[in-house]
C-alpha cells in the first residue's frame, strides 16, 4: 500500500497545482462494461469497478451490462448531471468502436468530448485473455487506474472552424483531371487547371477504340474537352507545372510555371508554320508512330488549339515567323511564374507506358527489331488519319503482317523485371486490338500469349468470348524470348504452352507488347512538393484503400485516375467524379471543422534547436525570426513527433504531454518507484 | 513462435508487466484485431494508446522501466507505412540507441524494442508480444530482470 499512497499524495500535489491555474477539481466517472459475457466472463467487473471507486477523484464507479445501450449511456449522462462528473472513463471496447458514442454522449451534457476516456478491457484484455481470469481482472484494473489516471488531467480540446479558399486546382489533363475541373466548376467553384504537356485530353485522345463498346474515344471525350476549354470557371493552363505548394488544408498557396508556347493567343491555326517548317522530329503524342514539325500541333483535334513551337528542336530559321498570316508566333516569350490560392488540390497526374526495353529478352527498340511494339504504337497505327491509313503494316517494310503475336504482362506480374502488381487493363485492351486486328485481317493470325486472362466486370468477357469465337488465338504462356533469324530476319516468339506442356516457337510478323502502366516521370519531384506519400511501386498513395481511395495522405490533397493505381477510363472517371465532390465539400462549405489537438511551445524552455521543424512531417512547424517555432495549427496532424527530439520538453502535444503519458505509464507499468529502499 | 521456445514457469513468473506503446493506426487496429480473433497472448502486456511511435521518446520509456516495468516495447505502422510519414522510422533508431545505452550501462538490450504491426493482420501483433515475451525471457535467464538490476 505505500506505493498506492505515495501516488495518492504526488495526484493530490499536481490536482492543487491544477487548481492554482483556476482549473476545477477532477470529478471522474468510472463505468465498467460487461459487454454480455464479453468481458464479465472473463474480467471480474464487479471488483474492478470497486477498485475504481477508491481511486483518488473518483465520484463514481459502476458496472453495466452494456454501457453502449441507451440506458447505459443515460447512466454517463446522469452522473454528469448529478454528480457533476466532469471526466468520464468507460472500460469496455476499443476507442474505435464505441469511444464516440461515449464522447458524443458526454458533449451532449456540455463536456468537451475529448474529456472522455476510453479504456479498453474487451480487445486488450477479456477476449485474449479468456484462460487467465485472476491476471485478466488485475490487467483490467491496471488499465483502469490508468484510465483514470490519464483522465484526470484531461483538457478540453477546442473545434476550430477554417475559412477555406473558395478555388481549386487540378494538375494533370487528362480524363480524370479532366472530368474532376468539370464537376468541379459545376459545383461553382473556380478551378485551375494545369496540364504538362501542350494539349489537354491525356491518353484517351491517343486512342483508337474503347473497350468493351468499341466507342471512338475521341467523340466520348471531345465534349469535356470542349466543356473543359470553354467553362467560364475553368482557367486552363499548359506546358505548366507545379513549382512549390505551400499552406494546408483549405488554403493552400501553389506557384506554377508556365512554359512559352512561342505562338500567341491569335493563332488561328492555319497551319502554315508547320507547313514550312524544315525541321522533322518523332511525334510524341503519336507515340513515335509519325513526324511533327518543330512549330506543331499535337493532332487535328487538339484543345488548346494553338500552333506551339519546340524550343529543342527548333533550329531558329524564323520561317514560321514569317510565314504566319497573323503574325501569331513570337520568340521572346518567357516563362511565366504565376501563383494561385486554393483550398483543395486534385492530382490527376495520370500514367506512362512501361518502356519494355528493360526486358532484354524482347529486344524492344533495338535495330532489327522494328516489328516489336507496344500496344499504344498499336492503338497509333489503327487510329483514323494515321500515317498507315488506320492500316496494320509493318515497321520494318511496310507490308501487312499474316501473323501478330500479342505478349501480356509486360511489365506487370514479374518480379524480376518490370513491377509486381497486375495492372489490369492490358488483358482487355489486347483482346479489344485482337479482335479489331482480326476482323481487318480474318486471314492473319493473331495470337495472344497470357498468363492468366482477367476480364472481369460487365460487358468483358463477352468481349473475351467474342475475340475468341472470331478466331484470336490464346495461347497460356509468358513468352521467354523474341529471336531473330538472322538470315530472313524474320521474328520467332519462344513461349511454352502452359497448358498442352508444349513447346512452341511462332511465327510472328509483328509482336505487340501489352505493357504496364506505371507512375508518370516526374512523380517523385511532384509528390514531395506536394508533401504526400508515395506507395512502393511509385504512385501517390491514397489515405485508406478501401474507405478513402480518393484522398492522399495529406488533407485537402486528392486523388483522381491512375495516379493511385493502374485503372480503365471508367474507373478513372468515377474517382475523378468522386474527388471532385469530396474536394468541394469544404469549399462549398466555406470552412473546415478541425480539433485543435496540437502541440504547444513553452518559449521560456524553448532552446531554439529548431529540431522539431526536422522531424514535423506534415511541415507544420515552421521557425520565427528569433529562432523559435511556430505551429501551423491546421497543418497539424497530432501525431507527436515534435515531443521526444524536444531537448527540453518546451514542446507538448494537448493531451498526450509527457506529464498526462507519465501518469498513464505509472498505472499502467505497476505503479510506484521500484527503489523503494533508496 | 512461443512453441518454438519453451519458457520456465519461473520466468514466466517474473513478468509483470510489459509496456506496449502501440500506436493510434496499425498498432491499435492490428491489437484490435487480434483481440476480434480472440488471439491470446501473455497478459503481462499492458497497451498504451500513443497517436504515433515518434512521440514515444526515452523519457516515456524510462518512466516506465522506473515504474515497474519488465519490458517495454513500440509497436507501429510498417515501414513505410506510417500514416505521419516516417514515425515509426524515428522511433526505431531511437530505440536502436537506446539498446546501445542499455548495453552501456550493464544491462541487457532486450528490454527495449521496437516493432511493427498491420491493422489487418491480428497475427502480426500477437507475433510482436510473443516475440517481447522471448527476448524478455532470455534477459531473465541470463541477467535477471531490470528490477533485479536496480
Amino acid at each position: 500500500m505505500t506505493v498506492k499512497d505515495e501516488k495518492i499524495t504526488e495526484s493530490n500535489v499536481i490536482s492543487k497545482k491544477d487548481k492554482n491555474k483556476q482549473e476545477e477539481e477532477p470529478r471522474i466517472g468510472v463505468f465498467v462494461c460487461h459487454c454480455g459475457h464479453n468481458i464479465a466472463g472473463t474480467v471480474d467487473v464487479a471488483k474492478v469497478a470497486d477498485y475504481a471507486r477508491d481511486l483518488p477523484n473518483v465520484i463514481k464507479a459502476e458496472h453495466y451490462m452494456f454501457m453502449c445501450s441507451k440506458p447505459g449511456v443515460q447512466m454517463l449522462k446522469d452522473s454528469i448531471e448529478k454528480l457533476d462528473v466532469n471526466r468520464t472513463v468507460v472500460a469496455s471496447c476499443s476507442k474505435n468502436q464505441h469511444g464516440k458514442t461515449f464522447a458524443k454522449a458526454i458533449e451532449e451534457m456540455g463536456l468537451n468530448r475529448h474529456r472522455h476516456q476510453q479504456v479498453n478491457i474487451r480487445e486488450f484484455n477479456s477476449w485474449v485473455h479468456q484462460k487467465e481470469k485472476d491476471k485478466a481482472t488485475n490487467k483490467a484494473m491496471r488499465l483502469v487506474e490508468a484510465g483514470v489516471n490519464r483522465a484526470r488531467k484531461l483538457k478540453d480540446v477546442e473545434t476550430r472552424r477554417i475559412p477555406t479558399t473558395k478555388a481549386a486546382l487540378v494538375i494533370g489533363a487528362g480524363i480524370a483531371g479532366l472530368r474532376a475541373s468539370y464537376d468541379l466548376a459545376e459545383l461553382g467553384i473556380p478551378v485551375y487547371l494545369i496540364e504538362k504537356l501542350s494539349t489537354i485530353g491525356g491518353h484517351m485522345t491517343q486512342l483508337n477504340k474503347t473497350f468493351p463498346t468499341l466507342e471512338c474515344p475521341q467523340c466520348s471525350i471531345s465534349p469535356l474537352t470542349n466543356g473543359v476549354a470553354n467553362h467560364p470557371l475553368i482557367e486552363l493552363y499548359t506546358n505548366a507545372q507545379v513549382k512549390s505548394v505551400e499552406g494546408s488544408m483549405g488554403n493552400f498557396e501553389v506557384e506554377v510555371e508556365i512554359k512559352p508556347r512561342y505562338v500567341k493567343d491569335n493563332c488561328t491555326s492555319c497551319g502554315e508554320c508547320a507547313l514550312h517548317c524544315p525541321v522533322e522530329v518523332p511525334s510524341e503524342w503519336d507515340s513515335g508512330m509519325s513526324m511533327r514539325n518543330a512549330i506543331y500541333k499535337a493532332y487535328p483535334q487538339a484543345i488548346p488549339a494553338t500552333y506551339m513551337r519546340d524550343k529543342k528542336s527548333c533550329i531558329e530559321c524564323n520561317t514560321c515567323i514569317n510565314v504566319c498570316p497573323v503574325q501569331a508566333v513570337d520568340f521572346t516569350m518567357q516563362t511565366e511564374t504565376k501563383t494561385f490560392k486554393v483550398g483543395s488540390i486534385v492530382v490527376a497526374a495520370g500514367y506512362d507506358e512501361y518502356d519494355p526495353s528493360e526486358i532484354e529478352a524482347y529486344h524492344y527498340g533495338q535495330e532489327g527489331y522494328e516489328d516489336v511494339i507496344t500496344q499504344l504504337q498499336l492503338e497509333r497505327m489503327l487510329a483514323p488519319g494515321s500515317l498507315t491509313n488506320s492500316q496494320v503494316l509493318r515497321l520494318s517494310d511496310g507490308k501487312i503482317p499474316k501473323s501478330i503475336v500479342m505478349i501480356q504482362c509486360v511489365g506487370s506480374r514479374n518480379d524480376q523485371v518490370g513491377n509486381q502488381y497486375c495492372t489490369g487493363v492490358c488483358c482487355k485492351f489486347a483482346i479489344k486490338n485482337a479482335r479489331i486486328v482480326k476482323e481487318m485481317y480474318p486471314d492473319s493470325d493473331v495470337t495472344i500469349c497470357y498468363i492468366d486472362i482477367r476480364t472481369p466486370g460487365l460487358n468483358f468477357e463477352e468481349l473475351y468470348k467474342s475475340a475468341q469465337e472470331i478466331g484470336v488465338r490464346f495461347i497460356r504462356g509468358r513468352p521467354s524470348e523474341i529471336v531473330r533469324d538472322p538470315i530472313s530476319g524474320n521474328l520467332r516468339v519462344i513461349v511454352e504452352d502452359t497448358l498442352s506442356q508444349t513447346p512452341l516457337k511462332l511465327k510472328a510478323d509483328m509482336v505487340v507488347l501489352s505493357a504496364a502502366m506505371v507512375p508518370p516521370e516526374g512523380i517523385g519531384p511532384l509528390g514531395s512538393k506536394l508533401q504526400v506519400l508515395r506507395s512502393k511501386e511509385g504512385f501517390l498513395k491514397e489515405f485508406h484503400i478501401k474507405m478513402n481511395p480518393t484522398l492522399s495522405s495529406k488533407g485537402g490533397i486528392f486523388l483522381a485516375g491512375a495516379i493511385q493505381g493502374p485503372k480503365d477510363i471508367s474507373e478513372s472517371v468515377a474517382q475523378a467524379g468522386n474527388a471532385a465532390a469530396i474536394a468541394a465539400a469544404p469549399l462549398v462549405k466555406g470552412y473546415i471543422e478541425k480539433e485543435m489537438l496540437i502541440p504547444s511551445v513553452d518559449y521560456e524552455l524553448c532552446v531554439r534547436c529548431g529540431l522539431c521543424k526536422t522531424v514535423c512531417a506534415p511541415a507544420a512547424i515552421e521557425i520565427n525570426n528569433d529562432g523559435t517555432p511556430k505551429i501551423n495549427e491546421v497543418a497539424c496532424k497530432s501525431c507527436g513527433m515534435c515531443m521526444p527530439v524536444c531537448p527540453t520538453g518546451a514542446i507538448q502535444l494537448l493531451n498526450f504531454s509527457d506529464d498526462q503519458l507519465l501518469d498513464e505509464i505509472i498505472a499502467i507499468s505497476g505503479g510506484g518507484a521500484i527503489c523503494e529502499n533508496e | 513462435m512461443s512453441e518454438c521456445e519453451y519458457i520456465e514457469p519461473e520466468v514466466l513468473e517474473k513478468m509483470e508487466n510489459i509496456v506496449v506503446f502501440m500506436c493510434n493506426e496499425c498498432g491499435q487496429g492490428s491489437a484490435n484485431t487480434a483481440g476480434v480473433a480472440r488471439m491470446a497472448y501473455n497478459p503481462a502486456i499492458r497497451i498504451v494508446r500513443v497517436q504515433c511511435t515518434g512521440q514515444v521518446g526515452p523519457i516515456q520509456i524510462m518512466d516506465a522501466l522506473d515504474n515497474g516495468a519488465d519490458a517495454v516495447a513500440c509497436v507501429g505502422c510498417c515501414l513505410g507505412a506510417c500514416h505521419f510519414f516516417n514515425g515509426n522510422i524515428l522511433s526505431m533508431h531511437r530505440i536502436k540507441l537506446m539498446k546501445k545505452l542499455f548495453k552501456e550501462l550493464g544491462y541487457s538490450d532486450q528490454f527495449v524494442n521496437q516493432y511493427t504491426s498491420r491493422a489487418a493482420e491480428g497475427e502480426t501483433a500477437v507475433g510482436d508480444f510473443e516475440d517481447i515475451v522471448e527476448r524478455l525471457a532470455t534477459a531473465i535467464r541470463e541477467e535477471g530482470t531490470f528490477k533485479d538490476g536496480c
